[in-house]
């Protein structure tokens, strides 16, 4: 009965996920393909702007951008959606019996469908600026998995916080704006001062971000140190998110009838 | 007048910004050496290039040039020099915008010094100075080299046969017993390289550096005999043979040194060479060392892999199997409450509903934004009234009863079928049910108007709890059904509503009915004759055995259909029994 239960629950993951991915770009002639050409064309805006500044210290500026943008665009698009995934899915929740964890998590997973599709734009870019697989790229898809808990992690704390306080979703996009600054994806660390770079040494996605690098760019595996901080800030976020979504989603019926 | 003043203002505003002032440069003339810095060697003569160039013509220019007399002597190729000062100079008449003179100059003392350009000026045909920008100095680093030699070496304590400083290859040969030997270099500081020997031919370098940075160095060839009557030559060989090719480069450097010596000129290259040779070796010894590192680093690296994949893997079942104790729990939770072997009259009921309160808190102002709720929660302010939706409300429900549940809008109603079918959580009170039995219908719960009427069809019926492979077997039922053969690939928001709700319909009610069925207003939906339809299903499927909850505001309806009824009124139940009794106190309490 609970293998049947999981098996219904992926199902309706899976179908919530397409509508995401289909709704996406539902009223665009280009479709699905934006998901491909978006990190392409933000791309080639900021290696047009940033390429000749920073050319002494980052070589490949365009895959460098990529890297950081493609990992920021899942991260982002994955909570930024998971907060409003309970609110926007109001009717469902109080019709059927579904878990309540569903609704968060298609969201997340459909970020992950989109970071698929901009993989595409990356591995051709790749494949382009004559950037050869190694080994290493096997390190690849775990960092993705760990900053997809990460995400998770985030994405189930947001959308409890959104259900009780609609202004958490502002005050999220500022926040945001300043990770993102935080997260070296357009610049070289070492050109900040020392305690700015420890700053930034100590942002999650950061530590990710330079993790794909090494295994992409760099044929390098992380250090261990790097695995410790990724393994850490992945589960452990996923956790206590999903301890505080467990301790407070019946409390959202009630608040949101 | 007043109006307008602002506009004049951003007038002007934008006109000086528009307009680009024309400035007058005076002409720019630029007077530097060919190089920003040079580097040579005692007793050279080289070449230092001076030039003026600017983007105007000119027709006359002069530079007065300074150097150091004491480390350089001025040799030729100006106008007037010595001293110190090197005048440069010289009148076009057409003018010309670019003028390149080589000066020679010989290096006489190791040290650093500077070209300076003291003084330099450019006029046109007008008679027009042009602005200088001048490079100011370059600086001169002189070297000194002479190469330093060893007055001798010695070899385990032995001086070393036919030693002449200027000699820089010697052989040897030493028994297979020696295992490194003991090199001392006597006169000089030196570097003396690896002295442990391999079997076979091995090199040793002694590398001398004097001030001026050039090197010396003496190749030591060493043949270490084979060990006699053994065979274990095969495991050593691969490794002989690396160090032969190191031996190779250094070698060559050595040789290059030894032909640069003595000539002057060719000291700077001749360094050159010797580091390429010593980048060589490093490259070959980098090799050799590089395949057993990377052998014994890839396995570290595995390991480190094999942890990183155990533990996400770890997590991942740990995710897994709480999700998976949650729901047994609740669902042995809820057998337990079943089977607790009460009896109720002449059957068990299959719903117990027993004392179940429901309160919202709805909040007495509406707190817009966190300052607010902040300030207010701080302060105390926020007070809740509280919303009594149900209270206290039991009843039993037996199986193969069919239930209606009537009551006036906004009576809880819609709240009560929510909190049997787990939906809700009560505030208190509980509910005995088997929650795995119970199928809740409602109609188009999920659809989205975006998408087109199949995938609606699998997004609703996951929703609702069909799997895959049901849908699949199904879905000519349901279009059949919902008569809407050639619609299915529309978009639903260019539907009617009717035709919304009759693919809602025909989704809900395709399966085959659970043991209780819940209908949430699922039978006032389409036409007449639609209508009859769907009575005709639901009647089909309550005739298959199944417990029926029914909520619906067409008394015609609950009264053909059920037996029992149920009237609540404002959260509180009002009355409970046959159906044409309570339907007719409702009517008569609605006049």
């Amino acid at each position: 009965m609970n293998v049947e239960n999981i098996k219904r629950y992926l199902f309706v993951m899976k179908e919530l996920v397409g509508r995401e991915v289909k709704r996406k770009y539902v009223r665009s002639y280009l479709g699905i393909l934006w998901s491909v050409l978006n990190p392409l064309l933000s791309m080639v805006v900021m290696s047009l702007i940033f390429s000749t500044i920073f050319k002494r210290s980052i070589e490949n500026f365009p895959i460098y951008y990529l890297t950081g943008t493609i990992l920021w665009n899942m991260f982002t698009g994955a909570t930024d959606s998971a907060m409003t995934a309970l609110v926007d899915n109001k009717n469902l929740m109080t019709r059927t019996k579904l878990p309540k964890q569903i609704f968060p998590l298609s969201r997340i997973l459909t970020s992950l469908v989109n970071f698929g599709f901009s993989l595409i734009a990356y591995v051709a870019i790749a494949a382009f600026f004559m950037i050869t697989p190694s080994i290493h790229l096997v390190a690849f898809p775990a960092i993705v998995l760990l900053l997809l808990l990460f995400s998770t992690g985030i994405g189930y704390l947001l959308a409890i916080a959104y259900s009780f306080m609609p202004d958490v979703k502002y005050l999220y996009t500022i926040l945001l704006q300043l990770w993102m600054y935080l997260c070296a994806i357009f610049y070289p660390v070492n050109l900040l001062s020392p305690q700015m770079q420890l700053v930034i040494g100590m942002n999650p996605i950061y530590i990710y971000i330079a993790a794909a690098r090494d295994c992409v760019m760099y044929h390098a595996w992380p250090q261990t140190v790097q695995w410790i901080k990724m393994l850490g800030w992945g589960i452990g976020m996923f956790v206590f998110g999903s301890l505080v979504f467990r301790a407070n989603k019946d409390k959202i019926l009630i608040q949101n009838m | 007048m007043k109006r307008r003043f602002p506009a004049a203002v951003i007038l002007l505003a934008v006109i000086v910004l528009l307009i680009d002032p024309p400035v007058v440069w005076a002409a720019e003339a630029n007077a530097h050496f060919g190089s920003i810095s040079y580097t040579h060697s005692t007793g050279e003569v080289f070449n230092l290039g001076v030039y003026m160039d600017s983007a105007e013509a000119f027709t006359e220019y002069s530079i007065i040039l300074s150097y150091d007399p004491a480390r350089v002597e001025y040799v030729s190729g100006a106008i007037s020099g010595g001293e110190g000062t090197v005048v440069l100079g010289g009148v076009f008449e057409g003018g010309t915008d670019f003028v390149k003179t080589m000066l020679q100059f010989r290096a006489l003392v190791a040290g650093d010094t500077s070209f300076v350009i003291a003084e330099a000026t450019a006029v046109d045909a007008e008679g027009n100075a042009f602005d200088i920008v001048s490079q100011g100095a370059a600086p001169l680093s002189i070297r000194d080299n002479t190469p330093v030699y060893l007055d001798g070496i010695n070899i385990g304590g032995q001086p070393l046969e036919g030693f002449d400083p200027e000699t820089f290859t010697y052989e040897l040969q030493v028994p297979y017993e020696t295992e490194a030997l003991e090199v001392e270099a006597l006169g000089y500081e030196a570097e003396i390289s690896e002295t442990a020997l391999e079997v076979g031919e091995n090199t040793i370098d002694i590398r001398l550096t004097s001030p001026g940075g050039t090197q010396t160095i003496y190749d030591l060839h060493v043949t270490r005999e084979e060990k006699i009557a053994e065979t274990e030559e095969t495991a050593s060989e691969g490794l002989t043979g690396e160090a032969e090719g190191l031996t190779g480069g250094v070698e060559g450097a050595g040789a290059e040194s030894q032909t640069g010596e003595g000539q002057t000129t060719d000291a700077a290259q001749a360094e050159g060479e010797a580091q390429t040779g010593e980048i060589l070796a490093a490259e070959t010894e980098y090799e050799a060392l590089g395949m057993r590192s990377l052998l014994t680093g890839m396995l570290k690296q595995r390991d480190v892999y094999i942890t990183v994949i155990f533990i996400v893997l770890a997590a991942v079942g740990i995710a897994v199997f709480q999700t998976y104790r949650e729901y047994s729990e609740e669902s042995a939770g809820n057998k337990e409450e079943i089977g607790r072997g009460e009896t109720f009259g002449w059957k068990d009921p299959i719903i117990a509903v027993e004392d179940v309160c429901m309160d919202f808190k709805v909040a007495m102002q509406s707190v817009s934004g966190v300052k607010e709720w902040m300030i207010k929660k701080l302060g105390g302010k926020i007070s809740y009234r509280t919303l009594h939706a149900l209270s206290h409300i039991s009843f039993f429900v037996y199986p193969g009863e069919v239930i209606g549940i009537i009551g006036t809008n906004g009576s809880g109603k819609s709240t009560l079928l929510k909190i049997i079918s787990g939906a809700l959580t009560p505030t208190s009170g509980f509910v005995k049910v088997d929650r795995s039995k119970i199928q809740l219908l409602t109609l188009g719960t999920g659809f989205d108007m975006e998408l087109t009427a199949r995938e609606n069809v699998y997004l609703n019926g996951s929703v609702i709890g069909y799997s895959r492979e049901f849908i699949d077997e199904h879905y000519n039922d349901i279009v059949e059904f919902a008569e809407l053969e050639g619609f299915m690939e529309e978009k639903v928001k260019n539907f009617s509503s009717g035709m919304v709700s009759r693919l809602g319909f025909a989704i809900a009610t395709a399966g085959d009915a659970a043991e209780i069925l819940i209908l949430d207003e699922v039978l006032s939906v389409g036409d007449e004759f639609f209508r009859k339809k769907s009575l005709a299903r639901i009647k089909e499927m309550i005739h298959g055995g199944s417990t029926v909850l029914m909520v619906s505001h067409g008394m015609g309806t609950i009264m053909e259909n059920c037996n029992r009824a149920v009237w609540i009124e404002k959260g509180k139940l009002m009355m409970m029994g046959d159906v044409k009794r309570v339907c007719e106190a409702y009517q008569r309490m609605k006049g």
